[in-house]
């Protein structure tokens, strides 16, 4: 460190908080502290001091024998956390909405976060409509308190976008409207064709449709700052809207695809799922409601994302038009129209097989977690088709046992040659698994071998403990055909614990099915593997 | 140890440590807001731990432990978003923030800190800025004591470098 180095460090220590903002921060943190006292032993609790600055370091618990352990943590919190998956109807529903919101937003610091809270409280009323309604238990009762609720926190969204406009610029704000309002669109959308069935009461769709518009209104306001701000300010909005949009338009483009593909594929699935459904003796009654329900919508919302999905590509070549014409506030309001008319797309096809995936969730039994892999490709030899099948092995060095063939040098995948948009090398959907008791939210094939570049495909799913959350990966990688298990515990407010992490600890098993196409040469292979997970 | 003492040192605690927590997670997301939201949640996040009598070991190092992984979670988060909001806030710095800096030589050095690699820039603002001895970096890290010297030896190889200095 010589002179000038040193000096160029001191200007940088600058950077620090603002008084105010250390001690409105401080603030909050010590009421924090007070709603979260210490539990279990506390008063016993010996803090040792360490080398830094005299102050404690070390935090060191009594050993606690486990049952003490288990108990504490049960006293601590365990209300609030367990009324996290609550729905309307259940008992620890206003715990959720009392306790567990209020103190996440309580913590909230900048206007901008404030907004976001209260849109993601809003959107978290939807998603419970859409649950309820779904599973047929959306009654006028419930109806009417998830509306009045999302109300409130769609009225302070529009309290805060304001301040954010004066806070940070009128761009933030009138991203985060359009943001909310593809949001509020989508869940109308759905919401709709579940409740077109139902007759009599109000229907929420409508409610959401109003609210909407509002939101709708303050966006457009927004715009209008926006597009009177200087033209270089305009001109670079506008450029940097364009990038965006066009990256949100392919991105939604190959998650539609590929959530289209993972339907055809579910079809497949239904099929063993039926059988498995036989053998087991107690199925949830609303089980097969959930199967009709979405049986039918599923039509009409195919055609809705389609619809969404074209109109943002319209406004994007319209927005085009207008930046070519220097018209840059226009641009600018059309590459966000686009954006949002996509993000719409993709929450209308995502809740669709949410919806279709909690049904088969319902029936795991076993800790398991079953994956797919799938692969497609072109074989044109019986040798390229016997790789097709070994590839899928899943497990230690893809040994293949049950294929009966032994394979003692590594497997290249098979040429790519198809150039149809959607289509991949492999991928890998989770099917089902059960976390003794948690909720699992099963999410479909993120990362997928594309014919180009990638692979390797993963599936990612989530697990809703006790006190926390598990996001596992399964990820199969196509050069050495081994498949690993990831999993991150991610602790939960108000009261995190972390949930055991599992180790993949048995082999697989499955079945495979070649399905010769027309001529022969298209060849779909598809096995069922369950990785046997211990807690 | 009661309930207020322990509080009354986390918070003398804070009063040490939020600025070079600030400066830690500034200098990795570029965007004040997020920077002084994520001291907070550190914060909270850590006295929940306590709370609940687990063994934290060394707290400090547990604090930048926890920023770190709200870090992490924040790039994870802005990757699965979607592109656009990465390529428009995560990557560039933002000029709105350089009223932090008056002057033109102090926003160069804080453009050429920006310009580092994201694992020389950390070690740089941990060492230098927040005065962390190479051990409790280490720590902090996963690393020995010897990998953090080299780490840093080359940090500030790469920042004279881009400094031109």
């Amino acid at each position: 460190m010589n002179e000038e180095m040193n000096k160029k460090i001191e200007l940088l220590k600058k950077v620090s908080l603002r008084l105010s903002e250390k001690q409105e921060m401080k603030e909050k943190i010590s009421r924090f502290i007070d709603l979260t006292p210490v539990t279990g032993n506390s008063t016993s609790r010996p803090i040792q001091q360490r080398s830094y600055s005299g102050l404690f370091t070390s935090f060191q618990s009594l050993r606690f024998m486990p049952a003490l352990l288990i108990l504490a943590v049960l006293v601590g919190g365990g209300v609030s956390f367990a009324a996290e998956g609550s729905l309307p109807g259940d008992t620890l529903y206003p715990i959720k909405l009392n306790v567990n919101e209020e103190v996440a937003a309580a913590l909230d610091f900048s206007s901008e976060a404030k907004a976001k809270r209260q849109a993601a409280l809003a959107e978290k009323r939807l998603e419970e409509a859409v649950t309820l309604a779904a599973e047929g238990k959306l009654t006028t009762e419930a109806k009417e308190q998830l509306a009045l609720n999302f109300e409130k926190h769609a009225e302070k969204f529009e309290e805060h976008i304001e301040k954010v406009s004066t806070d940070k610029d009128s761009k933030t704000s009138a991203e985060l409207s359009s943001e909310f309002e593809a949001s509020l669109n989508a869940h109308e959308t759905i919401l709709n064709d579940i409740e077109g069935e139902t007759e009599g009461s109000v229907k929420i769709a409508f409610r959401i449709g109003n609210k909407a518009k509002e939101v709708s209104g303050t966006r457009e306001s927004f715009e209008t700052k926006v597009k009177g701000e200087s033209e270089t300010n305009v001109r670079a909005n506008a450029e940097g809207k364009m990038k965006a949009a066009e990256n949100k338009i392919e991105e939604v483009r190959k998650f539609v695809a590929l959530s289209s593909e993972a339907d055809a594929y579910t079809g497949v699935d239904a099929r063993a799922k039926t059988e498995v459904a036989n053998d087991t003796a107690i199925l949830p009654m609303s089980l097969s409601q959930t199967t009709e329900l979405t049986a039918s919508a599923t039509a009409t919302v195919k055609s809705k994302v389609e619809e969404k999905f074209q109109a943002a590509e319209e406004a994007f070549q319209e927005g085009r038009a207008k930046l070519e014409a220097s018209l840059y506030g226009e641009a600018f309001a059309l590459f966000q129209k686009a954006i949002r008319l996509s993000q719409e797309a993709k929450i209308v096809s995502n809740i669709e097989s949410k919806l279709k995936a909690s049904g088969e969730e319902k029936k795991s039994s076993n800790t398991e977690i079953k994956v797919k892999n799938r692969i497609e490709g072109k074989a044109t030899t019986s040798q390229n088709l016997r790789s097709l099948m070994q590839f899928i092995g899943i497990g230690e060095e893809a040994k293949n046992d049950y294929l009966g063939v032994e394979s003692d040098q590594p497997i290249g995948l098979p040429a790519c040659k198809s150039d149809i948009e959607g289509h991949y090398k492999i991928a890998v959907k989770y099917v089902s698994s059960n976390y003794s008791g948690n909720t699992v939210i099963k999410e479909s094939a993120l990362i997928k071998g594309t014919c180009n570049n990638l692979n390797n495909a993963s599936t990612e799913f989530k697990v809703v403990g006790a006190k926390s959350e598990l996001i596992g990966i399964l990820t199969v990688d196509g050069e050495t055909l081994k498949v690993t298990f990831n999993a991150v515990s991610k602790p939960l407010l108000p009261d995190p614990t972390t949930l055991p992490i599992p180790s993949v600890t048995g082999t697989t098993s499955g079945t495979i099915n070649t399905q010769g196409g027309s001529s022969g040469i298209n060849t779909n292979t598809q096995v069922t593997n369950t990785v046997q997970v211990g807690i | 140890m009661d309930n207020q003492k322990l509080k009354e040192e986390y918070l003398t605690l804070y009063d040490e440590l939020s600025d070079p927590l600030f400066r830690h997670c500034y200098f990795r997301v570029s965007n004040r807001d997020v920077a002084r939201d994520m001291v907070q949640d550190t914060f909270i996040k850590t006295w929940q731990y306590i709370a609940q009598g687990k063994d934290i070991g060394n707290l400090k190092a547990f604090l930048y432990k926890v920023a770190n992984n709200l870090i992490i979670d924040y790039y994870r988060k802005k990757k699965s978003d979607s592109l656009d909001v990465l390529e428009e806030e995560g990557m560039v710095f933002r000029t709105e923030d350089d009223n932090l800096f008056s002057t033109a030589e102090a926003s160069v050095v804080l453009k050429a800190l920006q310009s580092l690699e994201d694992k020389h820039r950390e070690i740089i603002v941990m060492r230098f800025l927040n005065e962390m001895s190479p051990r409790e970096i280490g720590e902090i890290l996963g690393q020995s004591e010897n990998a953090v010297s080299v780490r840093l030896n080359r940090a500030l190889k790469k920042y004279r470098e881009v400094l031109n200095i």
